[in-house]
């Protein structure tokens, strides 16, 4: 096959730069979503949006549509959106709850786990014709950890606590920062943009950026309505001693990371902030709950997921072709904080996330600029050297404490892993 | 004072309604974004709904959704030198139309309206369509803004960066 002859021999990914190749070029963007999104875990979301069973959401990897469902057994099913028939999509509602799925065309219908239940004029079907065999798809796999929802087109490979190895414990963070320990994820802020897929990623690792792209800053200054002026200040001391200092960044197996910041950047306090860490602080004590708040974690989980803690959302990059994807943003509500300090991180996430906001604009801006400029010579470099203090730590992982590219490293580290293994068939 | 506004009707309440929204729509066009600004009252909100029209902010982040001091930091944004998605600007031209303003208090007339605009940069072109909602009230004898809202009609889509609606 041609492309594996171009992906071995054409020197594509070193240590510390890729070609730009890699970002232009459809064939590769085509093995792409063979050997990376049709093979490894791909998040398509979270559970708490569809909590009770008949809940469902659709989605679309490479094209390919999907249904997530919510069974009356509890279970999560994984289904491929096309009808047995003729091969129709049985389902075009984004969000939604059913119990069964109707084929538009011919009136097949189906059950949320994708059992086939009805087919009009059966006998013209001949006696043979076995309605148990006809189900809808089923992709797989699909699992979740921390509330996050997971597929994989690949039937085999690692289970997804294997696969997310040393970033789980970095994501259950998430939840955990919820009085209850549990987040509910609301429906997404959807931005497009002219770049491909992996700029994405590069743009949530790098922390080069944000003085360059984002003059504006942050946002609005957040209204404070403390009764009481400021509440907790977020900036506590951190109490763990891996956490001294003021960036932490880690690669772990399998292009995953985690970089912090601590003290968080200030977006300005949310209301009701005080109530919620006294709410918080009853779960897990005053100081961790002083040292969760006090702390911006984000965590990428490869390809595809990035959370981040300091508003308490998550956002999800769909590769639509070579140099168009989408980034879906979600906001999440902490279970147990307070309304309002949920409504105002709800409001903040989708004025970051916005294709009429002000933040991810910004970004979004230069990666359409670096899609267009790396054209201009496609066996060029893109570099990512940045990094004076990289280690491994005891853990094995690769850590620093400076700006780095330690986190794109990582990244390219896996893709080059994924695209060397041959298509299985 | 009430009394004399809501005696405005017809042809002429038409005709101001229409005068004012042109207004708006030119004074965004060519970026005249402190005078766009001073259109809008104190306690103004500018809703641009994410999914639908009847989306809910209190269930989901909406596409914009802000008081004065967050359009204030828009224009600042817009206004910003060297800022990317400004850098160059984009060109937009709204097309206002099917205007039909109804009085909803005494010194409160819904304006609803279709409008098309149209959006350039850099070789890439689109259009966005919807319905413009607006709420105005009269201060010192001119019209004012309380609430904006714009229901795209693909609001529901991941779409490009928006111009101002």
């Amino acid at each position: 096959m041609a492309i594996e002859m171009r992906l071995r021999t054409m020197d594509l990914v070193r240590e510390d730069m890729v070609r730009r190749r890699i970002f232009a070029d459809p064939a590769i963007f085509n093995a792409e979503m063979k050997r990376i999104f049709g093979r490894t875990w791909v998040c398509v979301g979270h559970e708490s949006e569809i909590p009770e069973p008949g809940d469902f959401k659709t989605e679309d990897i490479d094209g390919r549509p999907i249904i997530l469902t919510r069974h009356v057994d509890g279970k999560i099913y994984a289904l491929l959106n096309s009808c047995r028939h003729r091969g129709a999509t049985v389902c075009e509602i984004p969000y939604g709850k059913t119990n069964v799925f109707r084929c538009p065309y011919h009136g097949w219908t189906y059950l949320s786990n994708g059992e086939l239940i009805s087919v009009p004029y059966r006998e013209e079907f001949g006696p043979d014709f076995d309605i148990a065999s006809f189900g809808l798809g089923r992709l797989p796999r699909v699992a979740t950890y921390g509330g996050f929802l997971f597929v994989s087109f690949g039937s085999d490979g690692p289970d997804l606590l294997e696969h997310l190895g040393h970033a789980a414990p970095w994501v259950d963070q998430f939840s955990g920062r919820a009085p209850e320990r549990k987040v509910q994820a609301t429906k997404p802020v959807k931005q497009r943009y002219v770049g491909n897929w992996k700029l994405q990623l590069d743009n949530f690792g790098d922390n080069y950026h944000p003085q360059f792209v984002h003059p504006a800053g942050f946002g609005p200054r957040r209204r404070r309505q403390e009764p009481n002026g400021a509440g907790a200040q977020s900036s506590g001391p951190a109490s763990r001693p891996s956490d001294v200092g003021s960036r932490i960044q880690r690669s772990f197996a399998r292009g995953h990371a985690m970089m912090t910041f601590s003290p968080p950047r200030s977006f300005g306090d949310p209301p009701k902030l005080a109530e919620y860490i006294t709410a918080l602080s009853e779960r897990v004590g005053p100081d961790e709950a002083r040292r969760l708040v006090a702390t911006d974690l984000h965590v990428f989980i490869y390809p595809n997921l990035f959370i981040q803690t300091n508003m308490n959302h998550f956002r999800i990059v769909r590769p639509l072709a070579v140099d168009q994807s989408e980034v879906q943003t979600y906001a999440c509500r902490l279970v147990g904080a307070p309304d309002e300090y949920n409504q105002a991180n709800l409001e903040l996430t989708a004025g970051w996330g916005s294709p009429a906001g002000f933040v991810q604009v910004d970004d979004l801006e230069a990666l359409t600029r670096v899609q267009r400029g790396l054209r201009a010579d496609v066996d060029q470099w893109v570099l990512f050297k940045m990094g004076r203090d990289e280690r491994v730590n005891e853990d094995g992982d690769r850590e620093s404490n400076s700006m780095t590219d330690l986190l794109s490293r990582g990244f390219y580290r896996e893709w080059a892993r994924l695209m060397s293994e041959p298509d299985r068939r | 004072m009430t009394g004399v506004l809501r005696t405005l009707g017809g042809p002429a309440l038409q005709y101001d309604v229409e005068q004012f929204l042109y207004r708006e729509a030119w004074l965004v066009d060519s970026r005249q974004y402190d005078e766009w600004l001073a259109l809008f009252t104190v306690d103004a909100l500018y809703w641009v709904p994410n999914g639908s029209a009847d989306s809910d902010p209190k269930e989901r982040g909406q596409l914009a959704y802000e008081n004065l001091s967050g359009l204030e930091h828009r224009v600042y944004r817009l206004k910003l030198p060297g800022i990317g998605p400004q850098s160059p600007p984009p060109s937009y031209r709204h097309l206002v139309g099917n205007v039909i303003p109804a009085w909803t208090g005494d010194n409160e007339l819904l304006v609803i309206s279709s409008q098309v605009v149209s959006f350039a940069r850099q070789g890439r072109e689109a259009q966005y369509a919807g319905t413009w909602e607006h709420l105005l009230t009269q201060i010192d004898g001119r019209w004012r803004i309380r609430r904006k809202k714009v229901s795209l009609i693909n609001n529901d889509q991941a779409l490009w960066q928006l111009p101002v609606l």
